[in-house]
């Protein structure tokens, strides 16, 4: 875990020395960065494993510090304040979740689903305070989410083991935990293969153990073929114990919304040469 | 009577001068009013119209304001306008005659512009050209290719030619065509390519990847791989892919052959006489 004093939190505000320096390990990504009397320098690198559990915070680093990536960017600044604040960001597309095993949701029953999902890191530094820039903690993999290839939105893709019980989801420090209640109100059975989330609406949440949660997502199903209602919780999720808020949404979102939820939609000429 | 000449003269003169000036003034400020007017239609609607829509708009102004202007300053120098338009019906026909590639061209334009198949900012093809729309005029399409020239395509040639807009839809196909040896497993070789694809973050997860046998080469077993990409994402997904695929063929031994050719002289012939060259180790006899 990180150095701090058993700190299990990457984020937060971060001061540093003049010519001071820093390095973070988060899942699967590795960040430095670097304070110079007029400019910021931040080095980043990502590895391929999207499940990396890795957590290394050492601000101040000393000599300890690690052999910085060569992938760097300098950000420029009259004069450098102390303060470097890292703010965990939702992702900047809806996310479809695909079930690792086909889960299928009998008519007139409801469920909580937990996932996990990637989340960016924004760093902000000088006053104001600006944001030097955003990185992914985990880049995923691009989709389309519609019911041919000319309308639709373009998501991100994620992969979800789908879990019932919060406790059985791993802490992974990139990640947060969305409780996805779906209430299935057709006289069909749903099948929840592909759930899209709408993440850019969404918050981030702190609990006590350094997970991160957003709010509570229910999709309510009522006929075979139509949009699904959806609704965002306000606030942290019971599930998360009193977690504190992050960040906010990206975009704000309007009320009751109606979205297009589940997947297997794709239809039409695709597969033809 | 030298004096009473001269009087008329300067009169006349005078006359003349104040209605010179009093056309130019109006031309000038018309011009710039008509410019102002223009830049200013365009920076409030502007935002709310597609880069087409607003250079159209701004253009529709500038031109309806200069007709009124050129209409005012004709009124001015003299010019009955019922007779300047009886003159200008008989000089139509004459003009007409002598400018139809023009006239066509106007009228492809206003069709092109209704029918509008791609706006400015898209990157389309058409006949070998590829590059960025610049602007939809009345006579003709201006397009930046990607090696940085100005093209200008006439809209006639656009309303009778094969037009591919490459960025009307959000998501574009990669197919890549490709053959292994007659000795590899293709269903290692599938393998391979859908998690080259899965691995790459720039491929669309969902429509999937396609595998597609395409048959028995001269020399390979043909297929298409073909997977989707975000519009933006197409060129560097595509070459991604492709680096990837080479590698990983490489790194599993697989081989991308090249056309083989088994030379045979026949039943008839004398064999061909092949002599080795190079430095042959010499035999112990030799020594």
């Amino acid at each position: 875990m990180a150095t701090e004093g058993g700190r299990k939190r990457w984020w937060g505000s971060f001061e540093f020395a003049e010519d001071g320096r820093a390095y973070w390990r988060i899942g699967p990504t590795e960040i430095w960065v670097e304070r110079a009397a007029r400019e910021w320098r931040v080095h980043r690198r990502t590895g391929a494993d999207a499940m990396a559990p890795d957590l290394e915070v050492r601000a101040p680093a000393g000599e300890d510090w690690p052999e910085p990536a060569e992938d760097i960017v300098r950000y420029g600044f009259r004069e450098t304040k102390p303060t470097l604040r890292l703010v965990p960001m939702v992702p900047d597309r809806p996310m479809v979740v695909n079930t690792e095993m086909a889960f299928t949701l009998p008519p007139h029953e409801e469920t909580t689903l937990f996932v996990g999902t990637s989340v960016w890191v924004r760093l902000l530094a000088g006053a104001g305070p600006k944001i030097l820039c955003e990185i992914p903690l985990f880049r995923p993999s691009d989709t389309w989410f519609g019911t041919t290839t000319r309308e639709g939105e373009l998501c991100y893709a994620g992969l979800t083991t789908a879990r019932l019980d919060p406790a059985n989801v791993g802490v992974v420090p990139h990640r947060a935990v969305s409780a996805v209640r779906v209430r299935n109100r057709s006289e069909s059975s749903l099948s929840l293969g592909k759930l899209k989330l709408p993440m850019p609406n969404m918050s981030l949440f702190a609990a006590a153990d350094g997970r991160l949660w957003t709010e509570t997502v229910t999709l309510e199903h009522e006929q075979e073929g139509e949009l699904t209602v959806l609704k965002l919780g306000k606030g942290p999720p019971s599930h998360a114990g009193g977690a504190t808020a992050v960040s906010g949404p990206r975009e704000v979102r309007t009320k009751g919304l109606l979205i297009r939820a589940f997947g297997g939609v794709l239809k039409g000429a695709v597969r033809y040469e | 009577m030298s004096d009473w000449s001269l009087g008329f003269g300067d009169m006349i003169t005078a006359e003349r001068l104040l209605l010179t000036a009093r056309v130019l003034l109006t031309f000038v400020v018309g011009l710039v009013l008509a410019r102002l007017l223009a830049a200013g239609a365009f920076r409030l609607f502007g935002r709310r119209l597609t880069p087409q829509g607003a250079m159209l708009l701004r253009r529709a102004v500038f031109y309806s304001l200069l007709a009124l202007v050129v209409v005012s300053v004709l009124r001015q120098l003299g010019f009955q306008l019922g007779v300047l338009l009886g003159a200008a019906g008989v000089l139509t026909v004459a003009v007409g005659f002598a400018s139809q590639t023009s006239a066509s061209n106007l009228i492809s334009g206003l069709f092109l512009i209704a029918e509008h198949p791609f706006v400015v900012g898209d990157i389309v093809r058409i006949d070998d050209v590829t590059g960025e729309v610049l602007s939809v005029d009345l006579l003709s399409v201006k397009i930046r290719t990607f090696d940085n020239l100005y093209v200008r395509v006439p809209n006639e040639t656009i309303i009778k030619t094969r037009i591919t807009n490459l960025t009307h839809f959000p998501i574009r196909r990669i197919d890549i065509q490709m053959g292994v040896a007659y000795k590899e497993d293709m269903g290692k070789v599938r393998d391979i390519l859908l998690d080259l694809a899965d691995l790459n973050p720039l491929i669309l997860d969902e429509p999937e990847p396609l595998f597609i046998f395409n048959g028995f080469g001269d020399s390979a077993l043909t297929f298409q791989f073909s997977v989707w990409a975000a519009r933006e994402n197409f060129l560097e997904a595509r070459t991604g892919l492709q680096l990837a695929i080479k590698d990983a063929f490489d790194a599993a031994g697989v081989e991308i052959p090249f056309p083989h050719r088994t030379l045979y002289a026949g039943s008839a012939t004398e064999p061909f006489p092949v002599r080795v060259v190079g430095r042959a180790e010499p035999a112990p006899e030799d020594v």
